[in-house]
């Protein structure tokens, strides 16, 4: 700690400048009501598209529909939290998905063995996790240009690895993994409440949860409370990697093959339904109950949307909306007074 | 009643409520014009909040009126500098990497409007002049980050007169604990620059926990207690305990707690050998069980520096601390911990607490795993064990589950010492312990340490407050330029010596 830093610490958080204020929203989005907005929303949406479209929007095929449709991107989604726990960005998430469904695509064309298609996910998501942490944690650059540049750079090795092509038409057990139907949902469906679950007990029932809370918000604090934050920063890429890696194997069953260029456009998605879900349950800190309200608010609202006859770029307003209003509702929230 | 033309600033029945909690109860503030106001009271009493309806920030309830050199004032305030009304806050608001002139021009756009260039000589002359009238000597091609304390101080004085005086010629400055840092002669530096902005007919609210520097520089002091004015006194007439007698709406009695019994020392807890960092040079010295050591120094002569170093938050260049029985006390914040050795950093804000989290949160930070059974966190223990912990630490109210940031300073720093004593620590490093902390509370953090003290910890205290050292203190060491300059010992310390002691005299002595 620079002790000249030290000696000019505030005591009191600073007065902003006068102009635009959020006291009123910001007093109400705290309050209890707040924190079960984003449920109040999604459960007022889903009624307001059921009385207006009884026989399109409420129906069980429509909802079956609409969750498993979300899959990948809950996946991807609760992939971001971890990182975004940490107070870091990994944007290369949707790449390391599309490198390892690329990786899968191939090797069951070759005719190997499912196993193998697990080893090189693994892989691949463990010296992905490892460079971003190395280049971000011990080198100091910043996490946001880093996994920007390491999408792009993985986006081309996809690329290569396919040797340019789009894969389609696969059969074999790697389907199975992402098609197979328990209680009528497809597992890659399943994959994403299990993870839910996984990561509402690490986040909410562990230390290690609260280590990636402080590490977010209290760096220097954290540190001087002896956590290994150097480790656990690492460790929260490795696993947001991890998860984007197995995604990418669900992504290739679900689809039967691969397109190498379609990483991109799962970038958004996942990041605005991560800082939507922050501002629920836990305002402010990014958490799994949370992320899987938000998705399913998104998809709730575009398919309303979408069947009350709004044309396809519904979607990519919604959901660039979305990412804006979330954190403009995570600022007002936040503002202390 | 001062006749009307007389006032620079009157504000009326201004309250303000957060939620349930009163923060100003039908507050009436008159300032009148050249006057010197202090306005105190411990924290949580409505100080900041005052000083922030008055720039803006907040909305006063309704039925608050007011005028502002005769002429009315609506909430909320808009544009308070066009009304001839500047806050300068602690952290002074200067940019470190430019020139004194860029700092004094840079928020009056240079006197140039839009793409035209800006003219330097004249900027550089009008600054020359502005800092010769207001008697700041320092040079104005110097860098800011350059400048001593005091002298930051006093550049962000001038340049809030400079802004204010492209509205009016007659202003008011709200200057908010700009003296915090500061030691006796700095910020003696910064009241002159007061005097001649109060000499030259603009007003000034002064707001500080330093008492006697108030009782000095002010003409009269407004005291808040719970968000009401509850003394408004000449300063002339009034002492520093009557005022503190307003604050607490109590006598304190003594400002701290009796000191400890040397005798009460016992066997080695670490021993620092040779320890090198930016500032500190080659230091070695002893800290035994059941003391309290005392290191100071003026301001950057290494007593910041040196705890960070001890325990590994940064890097010594050289030299090694061990425990008294020969342990190393390790090259991190972990391995300190694990030996023992706690440090409860000064910038409590940034490295104490994270604001945004629980009490309960911060406080079982340290020692969460305990709460971790069986692979469940057990959130309500952990909760129980911290309020117990806040109301033994006397942090009001002892709500775990509040948020840390709506605490006041100094129940935010009774958190800090919650969170690093529940372990009852071997080896106590305290930087600044009562930073920003109101008189009350202060006593009360430093009867903490004490007690601590006396159940065999090792403290030392790392601190510019000469008084408060002199008080709790069973040895002091003074740094000079790094080093050990001089060591005192029970009787030998008081103020004047720490003082000489401080100014290297012993030096030369």
């Amino acid at each position: 700690m620079p002790p000249e830093e030290g000696a000019r610490a505030r005591s009191e958080a600073p007065a902003r400048g006068t102009g635009v204020r959020g006291g009123q929203w910001a007093d109400l989005l705290r309050g209890y009501g707040g924190r079960y907005a984003l449920v109040v929303v999604l459960g007022a949406f889903i009624a307001t598209f059921a009385i207006w479209l009884p026989d399109n929007f409420w129906t069980e095929a429509n909802f079956r529909a609409m969750v498993n449709s979300q899959a990948i991107v809950l996946l991807l989604a609760l992939a971001a939290t971890i990182v975004l726990r940490t107070g870091d960005f990994d944007l290369s998430i949707a790449s390391v998905m599309t490198l390892t469904a690329a990786t899968s695509a191939v090797i069951v064309e070759d005719g190997r063995s499912l196993g193998l298609i697990f080893v090189v996910a693994l892989a691949v998501g463990l010296v992905v996790g490892l460079l971003n942490g190395f280049l971000i944690v011990k080198v100091g650059v910043s996490s946001f240009i880093t996994t920007l540049g390491m999408m792009t750079a993985l986006t081309g090795v996809a690329i290569a690895v396919t040797n340019s092509r789009q894969i389609y038409n696969l059969e074999g057990p790697m389907l199975t993994v992402a098609r197979y139907k328990i209680l009528d949902f497809p597992l890659r469906t399943w994959y994403g409440w299990l993870l839910v679950v996984v990561l509402w007990y690490v986040y909410e029932r562990t230390p290690i949860g609260r280590y990636l809370l402080f590490i977010g918000g209290g760096r220097d604090a954290a540190r001087l409370a002896g956590l290994n934050v150097d480790a656990i920063r690492i460790g929260a890429f490795v696993a947001s990697s991890i998860v984007a890696a197995l995604t990418g194997i669900v992504l290739a069953g679900f689809l039967g093959g691969i397109d190498p260029n379609i990483g991109p456009s799962f970038l958004l998605q996942p990041f605005a339904a991560a800082f939507l879900g922050a501002t629920a349950l836990h305002i402010g800190r990014f958490n799994a109950v949370g992320t899987i309200i938000a998705i399913y608010l998104l998809v709730v609202g575009i398919t309303g949307l979408t069947l009350l006859g709004a044309e396809r770029w519904v979607n990519e307003v919604f959901n660039g909306g979305a990412l804006v209003v979330a954190v403009m509702f995570a600022r007002l929230v936040g503002r202390r007074r | 009643m001062p006749p009307a033309e007389d006032l620079a600033l009157e504000v009326r029945s201004v309250s303000k409520r957060f939620g349930g909690v009163h923060a100003l109860v039908d507050v009436d503030l008159q300032l009148r014009r050249g006057e010197i106001l202090g306005l105190v009271g411990e924290n949580g009493s409505g100080k900041s909040t005052l000083v922030k309806v008055l720039s803006g920030y907040h909305t006063p309830e309704r039925g608050a009126a007011g005028e502002v050199f005769g002429r009315p004032l609506s909430f909320p305030v808009n544009n308070p500098g066009e009304l001839g009304i500047a806050v300068i806050h602690q952290d002074l608001a200067l940019v470190d990497e430019m020139t004194v002139v860029e700092n004094l021009g840079v928020s009056s756009g240079y006197a140039a409007s839009g793409l035209r260039p800006v003219r330097w000589r004249r900027e550089r002359s009008r600054s020359v002049e502005l800092l010769e009238r207001f008697g700041v000597d320092v040079d104005p091609g110097a860098r800011v980050g350059d400048l001593a304390p005091a002298e930051r101080a006093s550049v962000a004085i001038v340049r809030a007169t400079r802004e204010l005086s492209s509205y009016a010629h007659q202003h008011i400055l709200i200057l908010d604990e700009p003296t915090s840092y500061l030691t006796g002669a700095e910020a003696e530096r910064v009241m002159r620059v007061m005097r001649t902005v109060a000499e030259s007919g603009s007003s000034v609210i002064f707001i500080s926990h330093h008492l006697h520097e108030v009782v000095e520089v002010a003409d009269r002091v407004v005291v808040l207690r719970d968000g009401r004015v509850v003394a408004d006194v000449d300063a002339a007439t009034t002492t520093e305990a009557r005022i503190i007698a307003h604050m607490l709406g109590r006598e304190l009695g003594d400002f701290y707690p009796a000191r400890l019994d040397p005798a009460g020392t016992s066997d080695v807890a670490m021993v620092a050998e040779g320890i090198t960092g930016q500032i500190v040079e080659d230091l070695s010295f002893e800290l035994r069980h059941g003391e309290i050591l005392g290191v100071t120094g003026l301001a950057g002569m290494g007593q910041q520096e040196l705890p960070y170093l001890l325990t590994g938050v940064q890097t010594p260049r050289s030299g090694i601390a061990r425990r008294g029985d020969g342990r190393l006390m390790g090259r991190s914040p972990a391995a300190s911990l694990r030996a023992g050795v706690v440090l409860v950093p000064g910038n409590r804000q940034r490295d104490g607490v994270w604001l945004d989290a629980t009490a309960a949160e911060n406080i079982s930070l340290p020692v969460l795993r305990e709460y971790y059974r069986r692979g469940w966190l057990y959130g309500r223990e952990e909760s129980t064990r911290a309020k117990g912990l806040m109301q033994m630490f006397r942090v009001q109210p002892p709500m775990a589950e509040q948020k840390v940031s709506n605490f006041s300073g100094g129940n935010q720093q009774k958190i800090v010492l919650a969170k690093w004593l529940q372990g009852e620590p071997d080896v106590l490093l305290l930087d600044e312990p009562t930073q920003g902390v109101d008189a009350g509370a202060r006593k009360e953090i430093l009867e903490i340490v004490r007690a601590a003290t006396e159940a065999g910890a090792g403290v030392a205290i790392f601190s510019s407050d000469l008084e408060q050292l002199a008080n709790v203190c069973t040895r002091v060491l003074v740094l000079w330029r790094g080093r050990a300059a001089a060591e005192l010992v029970g009787d030998e310390i008081n103020e004047d010596s720490l003082l000489q002691a401080c100014q290297g005299e012993s030096l030369v002595a």
